[in-house]
């Protein structure tokens, strides 16, 4: 049984740690309080604020990572403050100071990293480098109740199925070219669907409307998958969509002609049927029954729904999170670096240098000794 | 266990006794005594194994039917080839592509613990259960090499396993005079094999292996792999002396490739 | 107030931050070190603004002709007012600064190959080498 409570402050019998994620497009600042002892069903974590500003860039483009440290550091102060507000708390209040330290990309981490050392300093708190999948991870775990699952984290910038076993969080199945995220927005690129609210829904809205199936390359392997090849493929085949070539790929059973809400409903089988097939690799291989979505992707409903269906014939059970958590946020952050701070960890400034390739394995994670 | 599951196979194999062993990822493993070709006075005791890649109703049907037939097929295919090429492997015995069921001879056995002899649970067994330095020995040591080597020579004929992790190989023992540390290994599930001379595939094939390893047994990953690597060589001399050293060579060169690529793999949206 | 955050750090190269406070102004100076040149920068005696010319937003963004709701609120009337417009100044020193750097560098590394090119492997293909 690990003792949890060996850094509680004196006079008191809960904890707040603030949290700053800025790795990718979304600027997120939260504010967790968690009571003493462990975190069990009756003795839960409590969100006290969890604001989020997001950039968006004009259609057809992506995020430029010198666009979006330029939001990020122009809206820091703004979010910070309508954390606060939120919280009710002024920043002495705060037991720790926790911030994304990697993986994402280097520039918006950089913004926000600063904001975080100036805070700190500022009004002398502890900070607390987290690594961005395991926020992911530990905030699905805390939400949903699920005690130990298989991971499946799926983002614009990450696409891994994840077990955890002896302090780390494993990867057992990740991919092997281009993140699911990154496929959709670069798809959605092809076709100039519009990047607001973000392209992964705005595909998800035109597939909802797709009845044609395209047969698409599958390239699971084993627990990897690849996905340059298939989005190659189906960027060749709206060229000639648009274009207006002869494709006899572009002709459906009935006659008709392929629309682009086909292609989006295509892709979406494709790609959701291989992660649901390596998420199933892995449950079998490491004997789990229970999943658990987390990523900025795992609030797609059909993904959702497929992996209902799988799980059910294997008489488990699958659980998400609505777009307040799976969606990159500043609370998983502040979530996943208090219980390290409650283990001891904390960073010296010196000690606070972001990492665009921070591995999810790296992480020693002190607290569960399952 | 999914009952429905069951049910359809067993529709689909009318009066022929299952005996649910597994479910694995994409397949449900039954064993039977009843062979499917031979008459009722020719049956013996021996064991089969009937595999049966059910429908998955997530997918899409037409995905999901090609997907069923392709794999069935692609496996048996494979299996009988590797047979024909004297490299261990579950003897076939039948093949329903479109239903998705393989009939072939059984291989491995239980373990102390109960649980069937795959690579995994042997050295999970190892690792926590039996006395301290076992899962690092000669004995185990040997059989990593064995393994290495049926990898290497399953590539030199240009045949890639695509999902190579300990869970799918299998331990036996052929030998009757074999100790109980003693194993054969018998690489099975070749559902997502293919034909393939490539480094580059078989880089693939071994990347997958090295990171499977390092997962699931991360405390002796590392040492796991290199005798792995040892084998593998040493299976490329065995089938193609001099040109299966060269062979084996590229695919090393190309395995660090996909190794950094793996590390440095933009993580970018 | 204790202050350094090294803001860029390369193998031969970094700039360091430091704050000072001559009351009630607070001004921020930055310093370049590499092996060949160490370089101080401050803001000097304004107007300053947080408005910044090299902290825009790239090209490809401001041509789309959008409205840029990403901009900086102006600088309050406070002393940390007024430290954001000393440090957009010293920003854009930096910025300015360190992209002539960069092209001279660039400049430099080809005249570079160019030499190697002309020394080592003149007349021969690399194919033929092994």
């Amino acid at each position: 049984m690990i003792n949890l409570d060996k850094h509680i402050k004196p006079s008191r019998d809960y904890y707040l740690a603030l949290g700053l994620e800025g790795s990718a497009n979304k600027l997120g600042i939260g504010i967790i309080k968690h009571p003493k002892g462990e975190l069990t069903a009756t003795n839960r974590a409590e969100v006290l604020s969890n604001v989020r500003d997001t950039y968006i860039s004009p259609p057809g483009e992506g995020f430029l990572p010198r666009d979006t440290a330029r939001h990020h550091r122009n809206w820091v102060v703004r979010v910070l403050k309508d954390a606060l507000a939120v919280a009710g708390l002024v920043g002495r209040d705060l037991d720790c100071i926790c911030f994304t330290q990697g993986p994402g990309m280097g520039a918006p981490l950089q913004a926000v990293v600063i904001a975080a050392r100036t805070i700190a300093q500022l009004w002398d708190v502890p900070l607390v480098g987290v690594n961005h999948c395991v926020g992911h991870i530990e905030m699905g775990r805390e939400i949903t109740g699920a005690q130990n699952p298989v991971v499946l984290y799926v983002s614009g910038g990450n696409t891994q199925v994840i077990a955890y076993s002896k302090n780390h969080y494993r990867i057992f199945g990740e991919t092997l070219d281009i993140a699911i995220g990154n496929c959709l927005d670069r798809f959605a690129r092809t076709l100039k669907i519009p990047n607001d609210p973000f392209p992964g829904y705005n595909i998800e809205q035109m597939a909802k409307r797709g009845k044609n199936f395209v047969e698409l390359p599958y390239t699971v392997k084993g627990m990897d998958l690849s996905m340059s090849g298939i989005l190659a493929f189906i960027d060749s085949l709206a060229g000639d969509m648009f274009a207006g070539n002869k494709n006899k790929l572009l002709v459906a059973a009935d006659g008709s002609s392929v629309t682009p809400e086909d292609l989006c409903f295509s892709l979406q089988e494709c790609l959701y049927a291989m992660l649901v097939e390596i998420t199933e690799r892995a449950m079998a291989h490491v004997q789990l029954q229970q999943v658990l979505i987390v990523g900025g992707v795992g609030s797609n409903e059909r993904l959702q729904q497929m992996m209902a269906q799988m799980v059910q014939d294997r008489n488990g059970s699958v659980f998400a999170t609505d777009e307040r958590f799976c969606i990159d946020n500043g609370i998983m952050i502040a979530h996943a670096g208090l219980l390290a701070y409650r283990m001891g960890q904390t960073n010296e400034l010196w000690d606070t240098v972001c990492s665009q390739k921070f591995r999810t394995d790296e992480v020693y994670v002190n607290w569960r000794d399952d | 266990m999914a009952s429905h599951i069951i049910a359809q196979a067993q529709a689909y194999l009318p009066n022929i006794p299952l005996t649910m062993v597994s479910q694995g990822a994409e397949a449900l493993v039954f064993t039977t005594t009843t062979h499917p070709c031979l008459p009722v006075s020719e049956q013996t005791d021996t064991t089969y194994i009937i595999k049966y890649r059910p429908s998955k109703p997530y997918r899409h049907p037409k995905l999901d039917a090609q997907i069923t037939k392709h794999r069935t097929i692609s496996e048996a295919k494979i299996m009988h080839k590797l047979g024909q090429l004297g490299i261990r492997v579950p003897r076939l015995v039948a093949v329903d592509a479109p239903k998705g069921i393989i009939w072939m001879h059984f291989v491995g056995k239980l373990l102390a613990n109960g649980e069937m002899s795959s690579l995994k649970n042997w050295l999970w067994y190892l690792e926590r259960v039996s006395a301290p330095g076992s899962a690092t020995d000669a004995g185990t040591a040997r059989i990593l090499t064995q393994v290495g080597r049926e990898i290497g020579r399953l590539h030199m004929h240009d045949i890639v396993h695509g999902d190579l992790t300990t869970s799918n190989i299998l331990l036996e023992q052929p030998h009757t005079d074999m100790n109980d540390t003693d194993w054969e290994p018998v690489l099975i599930d070749y559902g997502l094999g293919s034909y393939s001379g490539l480094p580059e595939d078989k880089a693939v094939d071994l990347y997958v292996l090295e990171r499977a390893l390092l997962s699931t047994h991360p405390v002796f990953s590392e040492k796991y792999n290199a005798w792995v690597l040892e084998g593998y060589a040493l299976g490329h001399a065995e089938v193609g002396g001099k040109l299966g050293g060269k062979k084996c060579t590229e695919t090393l060169r190309r395995l660090d490739e996909v190794r950094m690529r793996g590390r440095k793999r933009s993580l970018l949206g | 107030m204790p202050n350094l955050f090294s803001l860029l750090e390369s193998e031969n190269c970094q700039i360091q931050t430091q704050l000072s406070s001559a009351m009630p102004d607070l001004i921020p100076t930055a310093t370049y070190i590499s092996p060949d040149l160490k370089k101080d920068f401050h803001p000097g005696c304004g107007p300053h603004s947080t408005q910044g010319t090299t902290t825009g937003p790239s090209d490809v963004v401001a041509d789309k002709g959008a409205i840029d709701k990403d901009r900086p609120t102006e600088a309050s009337d406070s002393t940390l007012g007024e430290l954001r417009a000393r440090l957009t100044t010293l920003q854009d020193q930096v910025n300015v600064f360190l992209t002539d750097r960069m092209k001279l560098g660039a400049a430099k590394e080809e005249d570079d190959k160019d030499l190697e090119r002309r020394i080592l492997d003149d007349g021969v293909d690399e194919d033929d080498v092994e």
